[in-house]
């Protein structure tokens, strides 16, 4: 190397005393950009979640309005059962009734009206049992609505909660990208160069290292005419363009 | 003794036959005016088919209805019973038989004369405590 003109970072190389190592620089660089781009995804995947869980929200308000209506809605199906039931109760007073009068007028004049009023009031009796049922399975009906009412309630909050929650990540990710970012500018004012730069270094003294081990391989045995001819064309170029980085004064730049 | 005609009555603790003699009708249960100084069974008034009836509870059995009945002491509703069947009966040794069960006869005028009759004595011993 010559005095004078080395540029960028073989003159910083030369003047630390420490050699800034280019592999560490790009893990840096490389860890930078990942944390960027992992705190964008975060950014990015937190603002998905808030929105679905609004929509959520708003399908679970839409379930309970449907729920709460179910219920409201008991007493259209529970007057008229009232109704049937005020009604049956009536029929079994005419039925006694009537049977009384039957037995009143006796064999056989009332005979015919006795039979009636015994099969109305037994079937008075099997309908009043129908309209108990029938009760008791609207009851237990209501009963589970209420508790889909409250169960949904309880949802609806334990949404709102974890919606709370998705915004303070939301915060912390958009806080985490906006400290990211000066790290990476503070860096780059440190090292005196950008990122692209310093990771494209570190690939090139990967596979120069990875050069050098393969030459190594190589051996003693084999042929030097054959190694010449072989790697050549493919090293010829190369040592050109490190001669032309180590003196670009002296080297003409590789034209291909 | 000859078939009577009634209806059996559910009264809880006990049933009872009543004849359709006294009988009248049976009605829904109308609410009990309460009269102070009356006797049990006697509870108060009821006012039913615009007619002031004597109301007696028979029975502790939940009961919507009310048996009207006609003595010749005046309009009685029975309370606290409720009628099993109505028809033709075998009334023997006061008492009919109806699902395995025996149902004594109850004699609402029997009852109503007594309730009277108790009235009267509670009156007369008013009367000559007030007199002492």
């Amino acid at each position: 190397m010559t005095k004078g003109v080395r540029r960028g970072w073989f003159r910083r190389a030369r003047q630390t005393s420490k050699p800034t190592d280019q592999t560490e620089v790009a893990r840096l660089w490389t860890a930078h950009l990942r944390a960027h781009q992992s705190a964008n995804h975060a950014v990015e995947l937190t603002t998905q979640l808030l929105a679905s869980t609004k929509r959520q929200q708003v399908l679970l308000d839409g379930a309970l309005d449907l729920i709460r209506q179910a219920a409201n809605r008991s007493p259209e199906i529970q007057d008229p059962i009232d109704q049937v039931a005020h009604n049956l109760d009536r029929l079994r007073l005419i039925a006694l009734n009537v049977g009384l009068e039957g037995a009143r007028l006796g064999d056989p004049a009332g005979h015919t009206l006795m039979n009636m009023a015994d099969e109305v009031r037994s079937l008075t009796e099997r309908a009043n049992e129908a309209v108990q049922e029938l009760r008791t399975a609207l009851d237990d009906t209501l009963s589970l609505w209420n508790q889909a009412v409250h169960r949904t309630e309880e949802t609806r909050h334990a949404h709102e909660a974890l919606e709370t929650q998705f915004g303070s990540l939301q915060t912390a990710a958009d806080n985490t990208l906006q400290d990211i970012q000066p790290i990476g500018t503070h860096t780059r004012s440190l090292l005196d160069m950008d990122p692209h730069t310093a990771v494209a270094l570190a690939r090139v003294t990967e596979h120069a290292k990875e050069l050098i081990q393969a030459l190594g391989s190589l051996g003693d045995h084999a042929r030097q005419d054959i190694i010449r001819s072989a790697l050549g064309p493919t090293l010829h170029p190369l040592l050109r363009a490190l001669l032309q980085i180590a003196n670009p004064s002296k080297i003409k730049p590789i034209r291909e | 003794m000859p078939p009577c005609a009634g209806m059996v009555l559910d009264a809880g603790e006990s049933w009872w036959f009543v004849s359709a003699q006294e009988a009248q009708w049976i009605a829904p249960a109308e609410p009990v005016l309460p009269v102070p100084g009356m006797v049990p069974p006697a509870i108060g008034l009821v006012l039913t088919e615009e007619q002031v009836a004597t109301a007696l509870q028979v029975g502790s059995a939940p009961a919507s209805d009310m048996i009207m009945c006609m003595t010749q002491g005046g309009p009685v509703a029975l309370f606290g019973a409720r009628v099993v069947a109505t028809g033709v009966f075998e009334l023997t040794e006061g008492q009919v038989k109806f699902q395995n069960k025996s149902a004594r006869l109850l004699d609402v005028r029997q009852l109503t004369f007594d309730i009277e009759a108790a009235l009267w004595r509670a009156a007369r011993l008013g009367e000559q405590e007030r007199s002492e």
